[in-house]
């Protein structure tokens, strides 16, 4: 792929915002742009990258491939294979743990009824594996959906929250 | 005790996070006065040596000195500050905080940097997960100053460049250790460099790198404002100077981010969060994130909140997240979800780090699980110790730690569920009867 | 003490070393062994292993000896119970998912992993959990993986990113669950992926051809030199029970380093090719027979004796000197002139200008220092893969690479600028350029310069300021220029940009000793040592005047030779005494008499290199079926022919010292690249409407014996070859479609019917046609399609 044929690949509105994260870099270190290009991808292609959007990037970033790949299965906010519209993670870090985010998790799921790491049937949610701690600890249990922090959790706070969700 | 003094001094404010109100605590006043006097850079770095004021981020390194090790000679956008908002040691949330509620002292706490360390192009990294409200704000900060003509080339004709971006990572703990970061600075994996070259040689894109903590950037501003002495006398001594944010969540009536001098003594900032929720017992606490020791009731009680004071308590002050358990929790329970995590963000590259996390995680997880061996409890102590110190990072160290201190100071909680097939405490947050 | 030197002690050796060595780097070098899986000494340094831990004084925790910079005092303990605790602590982490398949493993007995576990492990396991699988990936004919027994030493990846010159592998996801490979399964198409298996330290990638052949101490390690290419890559051959079973680098720092090309390390696959020649025979009635030798020798000199004077002698680049040597003396004795091993080269113009040998003009080491380097007319990589490694080399030192070449081909480097022209304007381009440069420097040109066309403006500014600017600049002619019929006029102008800049010139010749030929004696205008003689006929006029007796040798005309149809046609006219390895179809029909000689790996012999370097190989293997060492065959021809005394030679060593003598010594490192003589220029060729067609010498199609490989056939590199590659441009006007079978007619009953494949690196007006095809390497031609019916 070369970079026309990337730039169809990805839209204008993806090169767009590619190019005003390319700007903040120093010339000619348009790698570093890479995992803001990916997010990008991700956000405009239904929430994970596949196999040719990530070629495309690469092309456009006039990257190897394989540079791409690594850097789309390191990071764990990138996805590599298809997932619900909605993606919704539940801390279960110390902090979060001992404050019962464990107990909004299993609700979760009955709710959902599908386990951590998967997706509704009607691709409406993805339930999140969260590893890492993601800082809200003083206010404990939290989850994050779509980037938006929910914390101060209670199972009444969590059906409310998933139930507007489209 | 004072709360709230320096990096969370606006929070008294309604909308702490506006320019105008920044203004009102004396905000940019400082990066003005540099902007017209134009002092010796190196006066600036030895002001903040002077302070006391130590990396807040997790290894305490003084600040100032740091500052010291970039090459001298005349500005450039060729050399570079990197702030570490990559805030993701579990337990700590001040400088989410801070870049929500307080933006613009990172600001100016950056700008300041840059011109002491002669570097004209800055970058903030904020973990991917900050994406929203955090980025948001720090953002929208930026924009205002860029807007006030207080960043920019030849910044109110003075000369002085300073251009600052805020960038987003996209998951990975391992990428709040400074090489790591750096790394995915560049748009790669963020695996840890071997050092040296340490950054001040060779940092993002081979330039000499500065990456200080957000906490400590933010710091910065009031520091210089307020003169170093007094930063230095509100903490504890020079080497404990000033303030830090504790955060303090867990099993406590009023979790929260407390700004509180160094050296003041746990028992204080414990009363600060309420002391322990549903009158339950204090049994352990972890002082400095996950990654640092965990210490007994009996050791933290008497111990003072600062560098020296958490050392001698045989911990480490590390981020100063201070994370509280009672009476009712399992160690073992707490061990098996903190060695997952590790092994879920070892980078992979290091041989004792990426075979040895999976390893200590099993065994731990076996133990929890009713499913240990005696000869488990050494084992463990001994891979951690093999690991430890033996890796390119501070991850290796960081996923030891917890699993020989805890497995030293709750070994008879071990023992009995390695024995016993089930947990020691009683009903709490996380016991659980365990299957044989 | 030097200042750039500092003292340091390791295990109490006093020990003095540059300044930014490495502990490791200095242990190696005063024989200290400290473990390792990560660092290789030719690739850049990762310090991930965590094997080479050491103790350094005052230093708490113990350092990896690969990436800790020596100081000045420094103490070193690598054996200290605080280092061995530690390297048998990444031991024990290594070993705990590694597999316990070593007794089904190949590379058992030679594994890094099993010698270390051997010094470092532990007798028994602690590791009580369930072992990591790691599922495998296909990534071509090559390399075989189990990747459950990688160590992610990441070594792989280096090579191919620092040696292939492209990120063809990586390490994805993260931490325990980090993978090695190509994350999209594809095969790996670096010519250079073989190195892949050296490095990798245990059996997680292993040579895909050498599978469950044998052990590795089973096998008899024997010297020996690529015969593939001009750069003479240092090789081992492995043999067991006389059958050469693999090759793998011999290290060469002037030449190879540690790296060698797939093309190296896999063509003695072909040597068991059903084709082989494995026994002596004669035309008789019409048909070809099994004889004795004595019958055959006494044959083929029938055949040589008759044609005499009239005799043409063409033998292949990549025979060696001894029996190059053995060859010329021979038929030069016979009263014939006719020698030739430049059997790709259509231009003789300048022969009278020739340096003494053809080269590089310089060291391979040059080459990698020079600060700018232009490659004219050459795919280099896939030509000479070690030379495009080298190149890399310079560019990542900072040399600045550019090409002008006659199709844009992906040569794996970061080239700064590129000029593509048509095949046909090659020469005007290069004529062009040389002005360019003449004007920029300020310096007048040669007289013939007038002639050549000004029609056509090029734009060479950047290219052109490069060159005026740099220290060392290095000019490189390769093997397309060397097939291209103005070849003589791109020769003198690439010699004159070199002047021009005050650099360096270099051929990349065919062959693995066209140097050799030179100096043996086996071209039509050089005697032994390379002495100007009276000139005989070049191979292109061998061929041309159809000759009563041929005598080739290690050649297959009909894809070897620049115009094979024509190579046919005088072979089909005249009696054929052809030495070699493998029997095609056509040789069956036009050799009068197949001597079979030993091929690659089966013979000693020496072969002198582009850079003018000397060297001698042993034999690895036993000759096959019947066959014998080509110099033995010349010996019992001389003999056979009444020259017994000149021809009595006992060893191969009397040969060679016998040619050595009229050489004169062995210091030719290096080669004069002067030109002089005048002759006629020869502009390119008009750009008008007419179709040229170019054989593409593919990587895997150059000689006799690759043709053969079968696991270098199924590579996609020896696939991309079996087209016809048209500029999308003229397709459209010829109404050609991408895949279309088409027919492309040259002169005469000439032609070729072969697949298109549309590539806009093609320039307008070139069609690129795989070798024995049945069409000359250069040639105008006519394209149509094929309708589906006639296919039928």
């Amino acid at each position: 792929m070369n970079t026309e044929e990337a730039r169809a690949r990805l839209g204008q509105s993806v090169c767009d915002e590619i190019d005003s994260w390319i700007a903040k870099f120093p010339e000619k270190h348009s790698r570093s742009a890479s995992i803001a290009a990916l997010r990008a991808v991700q956000h405009a292609e239904g929430g994970y990258l596949s196999v040719e959007s990530m070629d495309a990037v690469a092309a456009y970033l006039d990257l190897e491939p394989i540079a791409i790949y690594e850097i789309a299965s390191f990071y764990s906010m990138l996805e590599t294979s298809p997932v619900g519209r909605h993606s919704v993670s539940v801390c279960t870090n110390i902090s979060c743990m001992l404050c019962g985010g464990e107990a909004i998790l299993s609700h979760i799921e009955r709710k959902l009824n599908i386990k951590v790491g998967e997706s509704t049937p009607d691709g409406r949610i993805f339930l999140k594996r969260e590893e890492e701690c993601l800082a809200a600890c003083t206010q404990a249990p939290m989850m994050m959906v779509d980037h938006v922090y929910y914390t101060n959790l209670t199972t009444e706070k969590v059906d409310q929250i998933l139930d507007n969700l489209e | 005790m004072e709360l709230n003094q320096v990096c969370y001094e606006t929070l008294r404010f309604d909308k702490p996070w506006t320019l105008e109100n920044y203004r009102r605590i004396g905000g940019y006043q400082v990066w003005e006065r540099i902007l017209r006097e134009q002092p010796d850079p190196v006066s600036i770095v030895e002001e903040i040596k002077k302070s006391g004021l130590r990396g807040r981020g997790g290894a305490g390194f003084p600040t100032g000195v740091k500052w010291s090790f970039m090459p001298k000679g005349d500005p450039s956008p060729y050399k570079h500050l990197v702030c570490n908002s990559d805030e993701s040691e579990p337990g700590t949330c001040k400088d989410r905080d801070i870049l929500r509620f307080n933006p613009h002292a990172l600001v100016e706490g950056m700008a300041i940097a840059c011109y002491a360390m002669r570097s004209e192009l800055g970058y903030n990294y904020l973990r991917g997960e900050f994406m929203d409200e955090p980025y948001g704000r720090f953002s929208q900060a930026l924009k205002e100053a860029y807007n006030e003509g207080l960043l920019g080339k030849n910044i109110r004709k003075s000369g002085i460049n300073v251009d600052l971006h805020a960038v987003l990572g996209a998951g990975a703990y391992i990428c709040g250790e400074e090489t790591g970061l750096l790394e995915s600075l560049e748009g790669k994996k963020g695996m840890p460099r071997f050092k040296p070259p340490f950054p001040a040689q060779y940092g993002v894109w081979g330039r000499p790198t500065t990456v200080n903590n957000t906490e400590t950037l933010a710091s910065v501003p009031t520091i210089l404002r307020r003169g170093s002495g007094w930063f230095m006398k509100i903490g504890k001594d020079e080497k404990n100077g000033g303030t830090k944010i504790f955060s303090v969540s867990g099993h406590v009536s009023k979790p929260g981010n407390y700004e509180v001098p160094l050296g003041v003594p746990f028992a204080e900032l414990f009363e600060l969060a309420g002391g322990m929720r549903l009158g339950k017992k204090l049994k352990a606490v972890i002082p400095g994130g996950s990654s640092v020791p965990v210490l007994p009731a009996e050791r933290i009680m008497t111990a003072t909140m600062d560098y020296d004071g958490i050392q001698k308590a045989g911990s480490m002050l590390g981020s100063g997240a201070v994370i509280v358990m009672d009476e009712d929790t399992c160690m073992v329970r707490v061990l098996e979800r903190l060695s997952r995590f590790y092994y879920a963000e070892s980078c992979g590259q290091c041989t004792p780090c990426r075979e040895g996390t999976g390893w200590m995680y099993r065994a731990v997880s076996r133990i929890e699980n009713g499913r240990g061996h005696m000869e488990d409890l050494d084992k463990l102590v001994d891979i951690s110790h093999h690991i430890e110190g033996h890796t390119i990072c501070a991850l290796g160290d960081a996923a030891s730690m917890p699993v020989w201190s805890f497995i030293k100071h709750f070994r008879d909680e071990f023992e009995y569920h390695v024995r016993e097939r089930r947990c020691l405490v009683g009903p709490g947050a996380v016991h659980r009867e365990l299957a044989a | 003490m030097n200042d750039n030197h500092v003292k340091l002690t390791i295990d109490g050796h006093l020990l003095e070393a540059p300044k930014g060595e490495t502990i490791i780097q200095v242990a190696d070098e005063a024989g200290i062994y400290i473990p390792r899986f990560c660092y290789h000494k030719h690739l850049p340094i990762v310090a991930n292993c965590r094997m080479c831990l050491v103790e350094v004084e005052g230093v708490g925790k113990p350092l990896p000896a690969c990436s800790t910079p020596i100081t000045e005092g420094m103490s070193v303990r690598t054996r200290s119970e605080h280092a061995t605790d530690a390297q048998r602590a990444t031991m024990e982490f290594l070993l705990i998912n590694h597999p316990l398949d070593c007794p089904v493993c190949d590379q058992g007995g030679e594994c890094e992993l099993q010698d270390l576990a051997l010094g470092f492990g532990r007798g028994v396991s602690r590791f009580t959990e369930t072992k990591r699988v790691v599922p495998d990936e296909q990534i071509g004919p090559l390399v075989q993986t189990s990747m459950t027994r990688c160590i992610y030493c990441t070594r792989c990846i280096r090579v191919l990113e620092e040696v292939g010159g492209r990120r063809e592998i990586g390490a994805t996801g993260r931490g325990e669950h980090m993978k090695i490979g190509t994350y999209i399964e594809h095969s790996i198409n670096s010519e250079l992926s073989g190195n892949i298996i050296d490095v990798c330290p245990v059996g997680a990638l292993n040579s895909a051809p050498f599978k469950m052949q044998a052990r590795g101490w089973e096998l008899l390690s024997h010297v020996t030199v690529s015969p593939h290419d001009c750069l003479g890559s240092n090789l081992y051959g492995h043999s067991l029970r006389g059958k050469l079973l693999r090759v793998v680098p011999r290290e060469n720092n002037s030449i190879n380093d540690t790296w060698i090309s797939d093309r190296d390390r896999f063509s003695y696959t072909g040597l068991t090719a059903s084709d082989r020649a494995r026994v002596p025979l004669i035309r008789r009635n019409g048909e070809l027979i099994q004889v004795e030798w004595e019958a055959a020798l006494e044959y083929a000199v029938g055949i040589l004796k008759k044609a005499g004077a009239d005799l043409g002698t063409i033998l292949s680049p990549s025979t060696t000197l001894e029996e190059m040597y053995l060859a010329q003396k021979l038929i030069r004795r016979l009263g014939s002139n006719n020698i030739d091993t430049r059997i790709r080269q259509h231009d003789f113009r300048d022969d009278v200008g020739d340096p003494r040998f053809p080269s590089l003009g310089g060291s391979i080491r040059e080459v990698s220092n020079a600060d700018a380097i232009l490659i004219i007319g050459s795919r280099l990589n896939k030509e000479v893969p070690i030379l495009g490694y080298q190149v890399r080399k310079a560019a990542r030192k900072g040399s600045t690479v550019m090409v002008l070449n006659p199709r844009r081909y992906d040569l794996v480097l970061p080239i700064s600028h590129e000029k593509i022209v048509s095949p046909q304007q090659l020469v005007n381009a290069v004529a062009a350029l040389v002005r360019a440069l003449a004007r920029e420097v300020n310096r007048s040109l040669p007289d013939f310069m007038s002639q050549f066309s000004l029609d056509k403006e090029y734009e060479f500014t950047p290219i052109v300021k490069r060159l005026a600017a740099a220290d060392r600049a290095y000019i490189i002619l390769g093997h397309i220029a060397v097939q291209h019929s103005s070849f003589a006029d791109l020769r003198r102008l690439g010699a004159l940009l070199a002047k021009l800049s005050d650099g360096r010139f270099g051929v990349i010749t065919e062959g693995s000793n066209q140097a050799g030929a030179y100096l043996a004696g086996a071209v039509p205008h050089r005697g032994p040592g390379g002495v100007p003689v009276m000139p005989g006929m070049t191979a292109r006029n061998m061929f041309e005047k159809h000759l009563p007796g041929y005598f080739i040798w290690s050649i297959e005309p009909e894809f070897d030779c620049w115009d094979g149809p024509a190579a046919r046609a005088a072979l089909d006219a005249g009696s054929v005494v052809a030495a070699v390895s493998f029997i095609t179809p056509a040789m069956r029909e036009y050799a009068d008499c197949i001597l079979p000689v030993a091929a690659f790996g089966e013979t000693s012999g020496s072969y002198v290199n582009v850079a003018g370097e000397l060297q001698h190989f042993n034999a690895a293997a036993i000759p096959m079926g019947e066959s014998r060492p080509g110099w033995k065959i010349l010996r019992a021809l001389g003999a056979e022919a009444g020259l017994v005394n000149e021809f009595s030679y006992a060893r191969l060593g009397e040969i060679h010292a016998e040619l050595m003598s009229s050489i004169g010594g062995t210091p030719l490192a290096g080669g004069d690249m002067e030109y002089s003589g005048n002759w006629e220029v020869k502009p390119g060729i008009p750009d008008n409407k007419n179709l040229h067609a170019f054989i593409e010498v593919g990587p895997y199609a150059g000689d006799p014996l690759v043709r053969r490989a079968e696991p270098l056939q199924q590579t996609e590199d020896a696939k991309h070859s079996g087209y016809a590659w048209i500029s999308p441009t003229d397709a459209r006007e010829l109404n050609i479609f991408d895949n279309q079978l088409v027919r492309i007619s040259g002169s005469g009953s000439n032609r070729a019917d072969l697949v298109a494949k549309l590539s806009k690196d093609v320039t307008r007006g070139s069609v690129w046609i795989p070798l024995g095809c049945g069409l000359p390497m250069h040639g105008q031609v006519m394209l149509s399609a094929i309708p589906v019916a006639a296919e039928a």
